[in-house]
């Protein structure tokens, strides 16, 4: 594909329809994929993976915990790309695709904060700290819950779209705070073991399966995603005459 | 295959028990979510192609 008709082709994902059936024929080739590499991921963690020497069994928790954590923040940053692509650019899908990316972000950030928890206890004696790296993680589960209450908040739906999106871009600045609290202040959280440019901390027998179910994790975060943006879709251009079409 | 994970059996099958089913959960509600659009939708295109009285 030249260059030309590759920007055609970015061009067209503007167009309801065409991103209504272009999600339809990706979403597959996301889900099953995705699907597998959990329950793959997943079982090796739980199974094959060798217990740590310091925290024994616990650590298997890393397994959920840092997928969940990841998609916390990568799904904000999606967020809030789109949301700006929208804000910037009007196009009105963009905000469409972060409505969608919203409850599936907030769940996984919520996911991240209660497997977190679950894992501080016994390495930690407690459930909570008000620790940098917890009260910032806390801070974005804020953020996704106001997003979506002010996308709702609106009788007309663009207002909302465009106050929900500037919310978007402004909370932004709490991901690096996330990402480098644990090297700013001094925290009871553990400073970065994977997503080092060195040479990761972490053993390789341990490490394949946390690829596999952040891969997993990722890649369903994707397809959610598209089924949930192709429902808005249908919500906002059901009056449209293609959508009769596309329903045959 | 060690299903017990010693002293921290709670705690890792607590956390894994929650991750899969809040997954879960993600895949009911996006899919409820598309189904519920489908509907409305197809029921505003059965309204709009009624034939309308004079």
């Amino acid at each position: 594909m030249s260059w030309q008709g590759l920007k055609l082709w970015f061009h067209s994902l503007a167009s309801p329809p065409h991103l209504y059936r272009f999600a339809a024929t990706i979403e597959p080739w996301l889900a099953w994929p995705a699907w597998i590499l959990l329950g793959i991921g997943l079982y090796a963690g739980l199974f094959i993976a060798p217990a740590d020497y310091q925290q024994g069994d616990a650590f298997r928790i890393i397994y959920v915990h840092v997928p969940s954590a990841w998609l916390s923040m990568a799904g904000y940053a999606a967020l809030a790309v789109a949301s700006a692509i929208g804000l910037i650019w009007r196009i009105k899908l963009a905000h469409w695709v972060a409505h969608a990316a919203a409850p599936i972000g907030a769940s996984f950030t919520f996911l991240a904060l209660v497997t977190g928890s679950i894992w501080g206890k016994p390495m930690w004696g407690a459930w909570w700290v008000w620790d940098a790296r917890l009260t910032s993680e806390l801070v974005l589960l804020f953020l996704f819950l106001g997003y979506m209450a002010l996308a709702q908040a609106f009788d007309d739906p663009r207002k909302g779209d465009r106050a929900a999106a500037l919310l978007a871009v402004v909370g932004v600045v709490n991901l690096p705070i996330i990402k480098f609290s644990v090297d700013w202040w001094s925290t009871l959280h553990q400073p970065a073991t994977i997503a080092k440019f060195g040479k990761p901390s972490i053993s390789w027998d341990m490490l394949w399966p946390l690829l596999a179910v952040w891969l997993g994790a990722t890649l369903l975060f994707a397809a959610l995603t598209l089924l949930r943006t192709r429902a808005i879709i249908l919500e906002r251009e059901r009056s449209q005459s293609w959508v009769a079409e596309a329903l045959r | 295959m060690n299903l017990s994970f010693g002293v921290y059996g709670g705690y890792v099958w607590s956390a894994v028990g929650l991750f899969v089913f809040v997954t879960l959960v993600n895949l009911w509600a996006a899919r409820a979510a598309y189904s519920r659009a489908r509907e409305r939708a197809s029921r505003a295109n059965a309204n709009n192609s009624e034939p309308r009285s004079p």
